[in-house]
């Protein structure tokens, strides 16, 4: 038998179902049957979690009928799938399986959101013999894209599915000939999603938290400078909506690291940018690390209060429900201040202004100093620089065992590490990679270490506005205790292991890797 | 997967037309189904359009690992298959004596049906026999379509006790067929209480005209009539079904292929 193309075969746009009877030789021989309307709509993050894991989730509508399926985004296979009413959002309430499973791992604290939906109509033609008996059926479908973002439907390529019918084999390989090598219908791919997504002008993985920008080394610093600015504006806008609605709470982080990018950006890729704007602008965004710092402090609190719950004994995580109560009723406030903080004349005239300086033919006041150079020689030194400051200070905070070190060496680390992202594209990847892993252990061990400190701090903070004279709450504040325990306890853990990380980014290894890597064998810019 | 015996002692009661029909609703719903034909003489097989076999049951009740999908046929009806009727069924007692456990070789050969559809339709030939001691040992349900004549009642009554003397647990819905409500002996036997061993359901399938069309069709009922007396107590009667026999829910989305 014929390998029958499960999807279908994608037909021209003007084959009709009525076109598609007549070829197959109209009444007699080709019936059309019943048509029944469906309708598709992929999920995902909204930064593609699933896809960019391999994987699409779609939900399937029929009559009364809804159906979740989890499937590869390159094979025919459903994974799982499950009965489900309602849109899905948060994986916690999918229903128990491995579609929850894979999904909620893969999510973590995304949300899902539709990114487009897919109306179809399927009908039924069936293909008769001589005696007026079937001997195959045929599904066709037509479709349409649909998205908010785009006023109209786009449609897509019809289909036909040929479905054989039992005991009638050689009809369906008739059939199937007949499509595939006398109208050359090509095969319908296995994944709508691709299809569908572009029909609506998007393309799947259109967002990544990831900062990726190209640049050549010779370029002149100034326009590399704009074009990591321009990416970082870019991503700081797409998430502004979903921070502003807190779709979920990742909207929020993006924005404050495209910020913060932003601003370590100006201060450290010294003398391109006219000095006066750097000035403004580093206080402008400082602004916006502000008002947005308070509502991710209760998110990272909020998110992590599961984990805190079970590192507690059992007959203590009860005590921990007012503390969530508050949490939650603070974030409230907090996120509506934040609303209308990112609805204010303020910030919007931040991001406009920012995009207009960035895309001017010229930029008013002096015009820095390196700004015609190569910007790989400009940068390099800065990195140069940067990590001959974070080695010395390295080796200081390892002898001196000082928590004020370690901060301070922690703020040049995120600098360097930001530095690098930025600039990622000018450098052998191969020998990237392991400045990169290293930086990052040693980053983990001090951020490990001063958060610990904060949360215990946070905590305490909580704790004393409790209404202490109150009875009742005295299991609170004791759970409260035993998290700000556990907190001071793995920020000695990780004080413990600071040297043993700190030596592997100081190995010789590395040592050579950042040589060969950033130091300018032409000399220095000036 | 549900398997669904229609079964009389009695000939010319319903049994085939009762089959077909329900089948043919029970696929137009969205379950996939599979009918089959156990009676030689083929009545179901031709309703549906498809060519009986010839001598095919020697391997089917003999082979052990005899596939049972590969002699399936497509009807005209999306989600309806049809196991033919073959010839040599006559035989089917004979053939069924040899195996090892004569009376669940049916339910044998079917179990791995149960990937393929929801449900499975017997529409068995009268009489009481090794077949039909199969039949009651692979059926979720028993179909008794009876007509309401004293006779009748008897010939319930006589399965009642063959099953129950055979310790055989399949429960029974008789209903009324062929109902003449102009007739005084139909009005007086449906009246009276019946045996309470078996329950009664309230669907009756009224004498109709339509329903012998089905010869000159060569379809179901339920597909030329849908709206016709005898084709709105067809669906009365799938609906009494489904609920009785129960874990029958349709999945529409599965015959997309997203
Ligand atoms: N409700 C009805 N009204 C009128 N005629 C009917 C009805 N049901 C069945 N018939 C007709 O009665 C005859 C016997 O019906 P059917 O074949 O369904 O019965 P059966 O019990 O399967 O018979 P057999 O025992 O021979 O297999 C057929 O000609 C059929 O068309
Ligand atoms: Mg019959």
């Amino acid at each position: 038998m014929t390998d029958l193309p499960q999807h279908g075969f994608l037909l021209p746009q003007a084959m009709s179902v009525d076109r598609l009877a007549a070829l197959l030789g109209g009444d007699g021989a080709c019936d059309v049957d019943d048509s029944a309307a469906f309708s598709l709509r992929f999920f995902d993050s909204f930064d593609w979690r699933l896809y960019g894991a391999g994987l699409t989730l779609l939900q399937l509508n029929v009559a009364q009928d809804s159906e979740l399926r989890l499937k590869p985004v390159d094979g025919a296979e459903v994974l799982d799938a499950a009965a489900f009413d309602g849109t899905p959002q948060w994986p916690a309430e999918l229903p128990p399986g491995a579609l929850h499973d894979r999904v909620a791992e893969l999510l973590d604290m995304r949300v899902l959101l539709p990114i487009v939906e897919v109306q179809g109509t399927a009908t039924d033609l069936r293909v008769l013999n001589d005696d007026a008996k079937t001997v195959a059926r045929l599904q066709y479908l037509s479709m349409n894209s649909h998205a908010p973002s785009v006023d109209e439907p786009r449609s897509l390529w019809p289909r036909v599915r040929l479905l054989p019918v039992k005991g009638y084999d050689s009809a369906l390989d008739e059939l199937a000939r007949f499509f595939a090598a006398d109208q050359e219908w090509p095969a319908a791919p296995a994944c709508l999603l691709d299809e569908a997504v572009a029909a609506i002008g998007r393309e799947p993985g259109d967002y990544s938290s990831k900062l990726d920008v190209s640049l050549k080394p010779d370029m002149p610093a100034l326009d590399a400078m704009r074009k990591i600015f321009l990416t970082l504006l870019d991503t700081l806008e797409r998430n502004v909506d979903g921070t502003r609605a807190n779709l979920d709470s990742e909207f929020l982080h993006d924005l404050r690291v495209a910020t913060r990018r932003t601003r370590s950006a100006l201060s450290q890729v010294k003398r391109v940018l006219p000095d006066a704007i750097v000035d403004e602008y580093k206080q402008r965004f400082a602004w916006v690390g502000q008002i947005t710092g308070q509502t991710r402090d209760l998110d990272v609190f909020l998110l992590e209060l599961p984990r805190y719950r079970d590192s507690l004994p059992a007959a203590m995580r009860g005590d921990l429900d007012l503390l969530q109560r508050r949490l939650e009723d603070a974030h409230v406030d907090a996120q509506r201040t934040l609303a209308d903080a990112l609805d204010s004349a303020p910030f919007r005239a931040l991001l406009r202004d920012w995009r207009r300086v960035l895309e001017a033919e010229s930029l008013p006041g002096e015009p820095g100093w390196f700004a015609d150079l190569p910007i790989k020689r400009v940068v390099s030194q800065r990195i140069w620089r940067l990590y001959r400051r974070v080695i010395k200070d390295g080796r200081a905070a390892v002898h001196s065992g000082e928590p004020l070190a370690m901060h301070e060496l922690r703020k040049d680390c995120k600098k360097l590490r930001y530095l690098i992202e930025f600039f990622r594209s000018l450098y052998d990847p191969r020998l990237l990679k392991g400045t990169v892993k290293t930086l990052k252990a040693l980053l983990d061990n001090l951020g490990e270490f001063q958060d610990k400190e904060v949360q215990a701090l946070h905590l305490r903070e909580l704790a004393a506005g409790f209404d202490l004279g109150d009875a009742a709450v005295l299991p609170n504040v004791l759970a409260i205790g035993a998290l700000a325990a556990d907190s001071l306890r793995a920020q000695e853990a990780a004080h413990g292991r600071f040297s043993d990380c700190f030596a592997t980014f100081d190995s010789p290894r590395n040592r050579e890797r950042y040589k060969a890597l950033f130091k300018s064998p032409g000399g220095s810019t000036r | 997967m549900k398997i669904v015996g229609v079964y009389n002692i009695k000939g010319g009661v319903g049994k085939t037309a009762t089959a077909v029909n329900i089948a043919h609703l029970a696929a137009a719903s969205g379950l996939r189904t599979l009918i089959w034909d156990l009676d030689p003489q083929a009545a179901a097989t031709f309703y549906l359009r498809v060519k009986p076999k010839i001598k095919r049951s020697k391997a089917m009740l003999r082979d052990k690992k005899y596939d049972l999908d590969g002699v399936v046929k497509g009807s005209d009806f999306t989600d309806l298959d049809l196991l033919p009727a073959d010839f040599s069924y006559r035989n089917m007692d004979l053939l069924l004596g040899e195996n090892k456990k004569p009376a669940l070789r049916l339910l044998k050969l079917l179990r791995p049906m149960s990937e393929h559809y929801d449900l499975v339709v017997l529409d068995c030939p009268p009489s009481i026999s090794l077949v039909s001691e199969n039949i009651f040992r692979a059926a979720d349900a028993l179909l008794l379509p009876t007509i309401p004549t004293t006779l009748s009642l008897r010939t319930m009554e006589q399965l009642l006790d063959f099953m129950e003397g055979h310790d055989l647990k399949a429960p029974v819905y008789a209903f009324y067929s062929m109902v003449d409500r102009r007739k005084r002996l139909h009005q007086d036997v449906m009246a009276s209480p019946g045996d309470p061993r078996c329950a009664v359901l309230e669907t009756t399938i009224p004498y109709a005209t339509e329903v012998e069309r089905m010869g000159l069709e060569r379809r179901p009922v339920t597909d030329y009539a849908p709206r016709s007396t005898a084709g709105r107590a067809y669906r009365q009667l799938w609906d009494e079904i489904r609920d009785k026999v129960g874990g029958l829910r349709p999945r529409r989305v599965a015959s997309l292929p997203f």
